[in-house]
Parts: C-alpha cells; sequence; structure tokens
C-alpha cells in the first residue's frame, strides 16, 4: 500500500532494447519513488543488472488523491548507489513520459509542502 | 542531481558541526548523506542511525548540533529525540529536522509544540530539502533584532530569571509592536512565576493584534485550565481546534475541560481526532476512556441512552477489553434498565475471563432484567451463590425474588449467606424477609 496518497509507484525497470528486467521487483509489488526532482526520480530497490549509461524503461503508477494513473517512462539509469542487503539506489533521468501526469504530480507535492509549511510556520511564529 | 544550496556562512558553520541523521530507509539517508557532503560537512562528523535507540545513544554521546530525523523510528517517533537534543543545545543554535511521508494534523501540532524546525514531506527533491535545510540554519546564523531579543530573553527564562528576561521581551515588543510573539513571551515570563491572571492579560494584548495567533491561544487555554475555569478553556480549546491541529499532548487537557464544562455533544469530533494518531500516549487513552466513561454517564442521567451507549461504545474501542471498566458501564446501563445494550458489552469481556467472578455477576444482573420467570432466576441465582460469586445487587434481587415467591426457608438461607460476606446488608434483608406480604 502507498505511505500517502500522492505517490510515484514503480513496478517494472527494463533495458530498453533487450526488455531484460534490471532491477528485482515481485510481481503485484512496487516500489516507490524517494525522491526527484524536474528531471529525475530516484529510488530504492533489488540490484540486478542495471548499470549507470543504460537506456531504460520504467513502468509504474503515480498516484493522486482520487486514484492512480499509469505512467510509462523512458530514459537513462545515470547513478546506481549499492547499498546493503543488495539493494540499491537507482537514479534515473527522464527523457520521456506524460509531461501532464509528472507535471501535476510534482506541483501537487509542492502544494501540499506549502500548504504544510503555511500552518506549521503559523503554530511555530518563526521567530 | 543537486543545485548549490548553501550559503558561504552556512556551509562555513556545516563545516564545524555534526549531524545526525535518523532514518530506517538506506537509500534516503545515502542521499542526505550526499547532500551533506557536498555543503562541507566532514563525513566523519556524520552520523547515520535507523532507530530511536541508537538515536539517543548518539545525541547523548556525540551531541550533534543537526537532527535530520524521520518520525516512524522505531516503538516511538522521531520528535521525541528533539527534546534529547535540546538537553544539549538550546532551541535557538539547534536544527531539528523531521522528514516524512505522514501530514496527519497532530503530528505536525506535535513537531510544532515540540520545536522542530522544518517539516518536510517525502517524497522531496534533494534541491528543495538543501534549500529549506539552508534557510533554517541562516534563519538561526542571523537572527533579526527582534529574535535577538527573544533569543536573549527565552535564554533568561531558563536560567529562571523571570525578571530580565521580561525586560529583554518587552524590549522585542519596542522593536516589532504589531508582533504578539513579544506579549506571548512577557505572559509566559509571569506564566512561569506563577501570576496567571497578569499571564493572561499579556496574552490577551497578543491576540488583540491577532486573535488567531496559536501560541497566545495556548498560553491563554494553559490560564484558564490552570485556575480550573474549564468553561472558559473549553472556549479557548475550540477556537484552537477548529483553526489548528491539536497534539496529543494537548489533546488531554481539552478532554478534561470538555468534561469539567459538560461541553459532551463535542466528544465524538475528538474521539475520531484521537483514533487518527499514529502514537497514542498511554496516559492519554486513560484520560479519554475517563472522558467516555463520564459523557456516557452524563447521557444517561439525561435519558439519552443511546448517546449515553455510544459514548460508552467508544470509550471501549479506546480501553480495550478492560474488565474494571466494563464492569462500570455494563452497572450504568443496568441502572437505567437497558439490559441488552449491557449484554452487548458483556459480549466484549475477554475469553479467559468469561465465567469468572466479575462476568458471573454481569451475567446475573443481566438475566434479572431480561428473563421473566423468577424460578429461572433463583435457580441461577443460587449457582452463582454457591460459587461464591454473588454480589451485593445479586443478593438483594435474590431475596426479594424468593419472598415474592414464598419460599422463605430458602430467602433466610441465602440472606444469611450474604451477611457472611456483607455484614452491611444484615438490617437490609431481615427486613425485606420479615415484612414479606
Amino acid at each position: 500500500m502507498a505511505k500517502s496518497f500522492v505517490c510515484f509507484q514503480v513496478q517494472k525497470l527494463s533495458n530498453i532494447t533487450t526488455e531484460v528486467s534490471m532491477i528485482k521487483i515481485q510481481d503485484d509489488d512496487f516500489v516507490e519513488v524517494l525522491e526527484f526532482d524536474q528531471q529525475h526520480i530516484s529510488f530504492e530497490a533489488e540490484s540486478k543488472t542495471c548499470q549507470p549509461g543504460h537506456l531504460v524503461k520504467l513502468t509504474g503508477a503515480i498516484h493522486f488523491p482520487e486514484g492512480p494513473s499509469p505512467v510509462v517512462v523512458l530514459g537513462k539509469a545515470i547513478k546506481i548507489i549499492p547499498l546493503n542487503n543488495n539493494k540499491a539506489m537507482v537514479t534515473i533521468e527522464l527523457r520521456s513520459l506524460d509531461q501532464e501526469i509528472w507535471n501535476r504530480f510534482t506541483s501537487l507535492l509542492n502544494e501540499r509542502q506549502k500548504n504544510l509549511d503555511n500552518l506549521f510556520n503559523l503554530m511555530r511564529d518563526a521567530e | 542531481m543537486s543545485l548549490k544550496q548553501f550559503s558561504p556562512e552556512v556551509e562555513a558553520f556545516l563545516k564545524e558541526e555534526k549531524v545526525l541523521i535518523v532514518e530506517p530507509s538506506a537509500s534516503f539517508a545515502q542521499s542526505l548523506i550526499s547532500l551533506l557532503k557536498e555543503a562541507q560537512v566532514p563525513e566523519s562528523n556524520i552520523f547515520h542511525v535507523r532507530g530511536y535507540e541508537e538515536a539517543s545513544r548518539i545525541l547523548d554521546s556525540k551531541k550533534p548540533k543537526i537532527l535530520i530525523t524521520e518520525y516512524a523510528v522505531g516503538p516511538t517517533n522521531g520528535i521525541s529525540l528533539v527534546p534529547l537534543q535540546m538537553k544539549n543545545h538550546d532551541e535557538s543554535v539547534k536544527i531539528a529536522t523531521l522528514i516524512t511521508h505522514d501530514s496527519n494534523s497532530t503530528t505536525i501540532a506535535e513537531a510544532a509544540e515540540e520545536h522542530v524546525d522544518a517539516y518536510i514531506l517525502k517524497p522531496f527533491s534533494l534541491g528543495d530539502f538543501g534549500t529549506r535545510l539552508n534557510k533554517v540554519i541562516q534563519s538561526k546564523l542571523t537572527p533579526s533584532p527582534f529574535e535577538e531579543r527573544i533569543k536573549s530573553g527565552k535564554a533568561f527564562l531558563k536560567n529562571s530569571d523571570f525578571a530580565l528576561a521580561a525586560l529583554e521581551f518587552k524590549e522585542a515588543i519596542k522593536i516589532k509592536e504589531k508582533s504578539p510573539l513579544g506579549y506571548y513571551y512577557v505572559g509566559r515570563a509571569l506564566h512561569l512565576q506563577k501570576s496567571i491572571p497578569e499571564a493572561s492579560s499579556e496574552y490577551r494584548k497578543g491576540l488583540q493584534i491577532n486573535p488567531l495567533h496559536y501560541k497566545c491561544l495556548l498560553g491563554e487555554f494553559d490560564s484558564h485550565f490552570e485556575q480550573a475555569d474549564y468553561t472558559k478553556a473549553y472556549g479557548v480549546a475550540k477556537k484552537i481546534a477548529s483553526h489548528f491541529p491539536i497534539s496529543p499532548k494537548r489533546m488531554g487537557n481539552i478532554f478534561i475541560s470538555l468534561v469539567f464544562s459538560h461541553h459532551f455533544e463535542d466528544i465524538t469530533s475528538y474521539f475520531q481526532m484521537y483514533r487518527d494518531l499514529d502514537f497514542r500516549p498511554i496516559e492519554l487513552t486513560k484520560i479519554f476512556g475517563a472522558a467516555l466513561l463520564t459523557a456516557g454517564k452524563y447521557n444517561l442521567k439525561r435519558n439519552k441512552i443511546f448517546t449515553g451507549n455510544e459514548c460508552f461504545e467508544m470509550g471501549v474501542s479506546v480501553m480495550g477489553p478492560d474488565t474494571a471498566y466494563l464492569d462500570i458501564i455494563i452497572r450504568e446501563l443496568l441502572r437505567v434498565r437497558a439490559p441488552e445494550m449491557a449484554k452487548a458489552h458483556l459480549g466484549n469481556f475477554p475469553s479467559a475471563e468469561v465465567g469468572n467472578k466479575i462476568h458471573s455477576q454481569l451475567a446475573f444482573l443481566i438475566d434479572l432484567q431480561i428473563i421473566g420467570d423468577k424460578e429461572v432466576l433463583i435457580e441461577k441465582g443460587k449457582k452463582l451463590v454457591f460459587k461464591g460469586f454473588a454480589d451485593r445487587d445479586s443478593y438483594r434481587q435474590l431475596v426479594h425474588y424468593l419472598v415474592e415467591l414464598d419460599k422463605t426457608v430458602l430467602a433466610e438461607d441465602i440472606a444469611t449467606k450474604a451477611i457472611q460476606d456483607f455484614p452491611e446488608l444484615r438490617k437490609e434483608l431481615y427486613s425485606v424477609i420479615s415484612n414479606k406480604p
């Protein structure tokens, strides 16, 4: 289950030409995008054969309050940081995706943070 | 993936400081570590742990001035690490940042009350995180003249130099007349000296400038509460609750003021608030359970039996299968002759306690109101007596029925047993037997 009601879930990451799976995610499972900016997303996955420089196809879903929207992203793996337990932090540079969905996702997250900041600052009375 | 977010001043500060990251996800921690390294924090000054216990040890031994913590860090939450950090660093110099998926309003309130400096929602952009961290550090490094006065006053407050603290806060008011914060702190200094009415007057000055100033509202609520003026306290509490989230710590006193000011009609909305909490302190559970019990009894007394029972049901869901709690509820419902509702609560007894003394007593008292056949009731009552489970009410009813059915010998026998267990019943039971029609 998603940890919050706005999130990006990655279900599959494959080599763009061979379609071979590049990270290990069980069927019907997903990993959540932990970090993003306008051109990149990062997530934690069990590392398999993914290497920086590989062109990749990512399949997943962006969850909005009203429901999920499926997304397919073409991009490039730019950073693979090995973590313990065979896991790795994978960063993908976004080359092609539904811009409208992506913009909605990022602006919704920014708006949530902005609303929280307003309330939080009001309560903290930032001195 | 990251931009240059840190000012030279902040980088110079970070070069000298220790940072504790409390984050169960290795990936998140890795990202934060790389950001901090870019910001010139020496790697040897960055500590990453996954849970609360290790974090509290690092706070104690390494005394980091910067704490970046996830909310969910084990059996307790990351916010509770901030007071531990503040044992070593004053609020004005420590940096505490909360990173979490959780935008629950009570978590926000708890963070605000526990002096968290920045609250950042996951997922986030590392660039944005850096910008926020830079902003928090920058504001602590270069406070405005107003902030300087407040900071200095708070240092006096910490040392219980109340008069000096008040002077500093009054100087702050001169710099920024239209800010309620200066009045809040003058009030706080008076409050700590137990000059509550005077403190209250300062909070009200702040509220005249901004009627929804959170800290002044809290000060006003605390003043009324401490003076046991629960009606006024609850009036302020309602205002706070309609504009701001409530922290678990504050919720307990709000329940108490609700109960003592008899605003039971509002209790369901607080019930929802309580249910939404990720962590429910035991003390708060006890207070809320007691508040719902009182609300239930209050409604029963006014013959609002359905509403009263609703409060009891909420109370049971708060307290869990607590037999002492269920015992009170069932007896209250029987007092207003609502045996079916009482029977439903009897079903909440833990299975291990079904058939024990209390359960048997309550079952019999319920039967007395449900079963019409007195012979059947007498048989059930006799079994209860022979097991040694009968209480005062069971003995009373049993003797009454026996006398009614003209079983005087058995009635005397049961009365004798009753008096052995409860000597104070002697007069009452013999009067029932001797006055038989």
